[in-house]
């Protein structure tokens, strides 16, 4: 299927993608699998927050204008009043600031904090490991998957959607090159077959809403499935 | 809107107005229009609760209605704007009209309350102060996005924008739906609903670009 789009159709279909998920993420509309990879590619990206930033002032316009207001109760604003000293009081001691998060030597972004413990990769296939991400998702899995280097992704294509975000090294495919920071994200009508850089591999974190499936001979062996 | 174009000093420095309405008597006396802006400034760095008042006399019912489109009941609505709005005042230290309009940031709060709140699931977001994060590429062309002029444009525009496609950004925003939710809850078809929704978008940034042109 991926052979009846262009290559700039491809890009196209890629890049609105893309910008749906920023706007949905903005909204707050994503599960928590894609949130996640969202909220990871947003640290690494300026770009990325900067669209966020729009979004969210199109958001507070709308909100702020465009929302009609439904009366608080009648003792509502007295009631927060009363309580403005107090929770002054208490939250001056909270400062938290962001966790640093190390995972096999590389530094990921600490909203994967809570997400990752220690390394207990899963071989999938020669050269492929998974190491699973608990969420409360019903829909989407999310997995670490790393690529040894040099090593080309078996043919498969899948339903629903795939993000792929770069943590490290990098790997390309018939759209191009794609490093740290950088988001990928597909729909079924994609095929690739992408090939972990030959001196570096890869790490990324990859978040799919449905059973990836293998095509062609390799259909027999399904290591996605889970 | 006329707020926006009436003390724009204020929105820079709000304690400046402080100062100017001591030396000149006749400012104070006209019925001032303060920002949103300038009123989060009062409570930031003086915790002003008449300041905190008014914005909460704005924002809280804007913000139990936008609970309710998202799902919540009227009691828990209101319960969660009162929650929202003890957040604001809480965090408004951290608030920088330099870096976003007021709507913006009391938006973001509420958001991640609803999520918190009715999806029960803590939002994975960037931090700021994460080691890992790559820091802004381009300071300069950050300063005017999402901040307070561009959010007035955003508001006057939306007022033009075809009721197809308002109605589609309704949903997305206040009513916790994907695309695709909103493309099988109207049996729209999904890439009519993102033709719509992109349309809609460039009509609002075609706006910005108009209005930065004129400045």
């Amino acid at each position: 299927m991926s052979t009846d789009l262009t290559q700039h159709e491809m890009k196209d279909k890629m890049q609105t993608q893309y910008e749906t998920m920023l706007m949905e993420y903005a909204a707050g509309v994503l599960d928590e699998a894609q949130s996640l990879v969202m909220g990871a590619h947003a640290s690494l990206s300026p770009y990325a927050r900067r669209m966020l930033k729009k979004y969210e002032c199109l958001g507070g316009a709308m909100l702020s204008a465009h929302c009609e207001p439904i009366s608080m109760k009648k003792d509502a604003l007295d009631c927060v009043m009363a309580q403005l000293d107090q929770k002054r009081a208490e939250t001056k001691d909270e400062q938290t600031s962001a966790q640093p998060c190390h995972f096999e030597g590389v530094s990921l972004p600490s909203c994967l904090k809570d997400y990752l413990d220690q390394p207990s990769w899963q071989n999938i296939y020669p050269g492929m490991a998974i190491q699973n991400i608990e969420t409360s998702c019903l829909k989407s899995k999310a997995r670490l998957l790393k690529v040894d280097p040099g090593v080309k992704t078996p043919e498969h294509s899948h339903r629903g959607v795939e993000m792929t975000l770069m943590l490290d090294g990098a790997f390309h495919d018939e759209s191009g090159t794609y490093s740290r920071g950088d988001l990928i994200i597909v729909d079924e009508d994609y095929t690739h077959q992408p090939i972990a850089d030959e001196r570096t591999g890869c790490i990324c974190l990859v978040v799919t809403t449905a059973p990836i499936k293998l095509t062609g001979w390799k259909r027999l062996f399904n290591p996605f499935l889970k | 809107m006329k707020q926006q174009f009436l003390y724009e000093n204020m929105l820079v420095n709000p304690l400046r107005f402080r100062v100017n309405e001591m030396m000149e008597p006749s400012i104070s006396q006209a019925s001032a229009e303060i920002t949103h802006e300038a009123l989060l400034g009062y409570v930031a760095k003086e915790q002003d609760k008449d300041a905190f008042a008014r914005l909460f006399t704005h924002f809280a019912p804007r913000i139990k209605s936008y609970l309710m489109k998202g799902g919540a009941s009227q009691d828990q609505a209101d319960e969660l704007a009162q929650e929202t709005m003890l957040a604001v005042w809480d965090k408004a230290d951290k608030y920088n009209p330099d870096k976003a309009a007021a709507s913006t940031w009391i938006f973001t709060i509420a958001r991640n309350k609803r999520i918190d709140a009715l999806r029960r699931m803590k939002r994975p977001d960037y931090e700021p102060e994460d080691p890992a994060l790559v820091a802004d590429d381009m300071p300069h062309a950050d300063e005017r996005i999402g901040t307070e002029q561009e959010a007035g444009i955003l508001e006057t525009a939306l007022e033009t924008l075809p009721k197809e496609q308002a109605e589609l950004l309704y949903k997305s925003f206040f009513e916790d739906k994907t695309h695709s939710d909103i493309a099988a809850e109207t049996k729209i078809p999904l890439g009519t609903v993102k033709s719509r929704i992109r349309l809609a978008l460039e009509r609002l940034r075609g706006q910005n670009a108009v209005k930065a042109l004129g400045k």
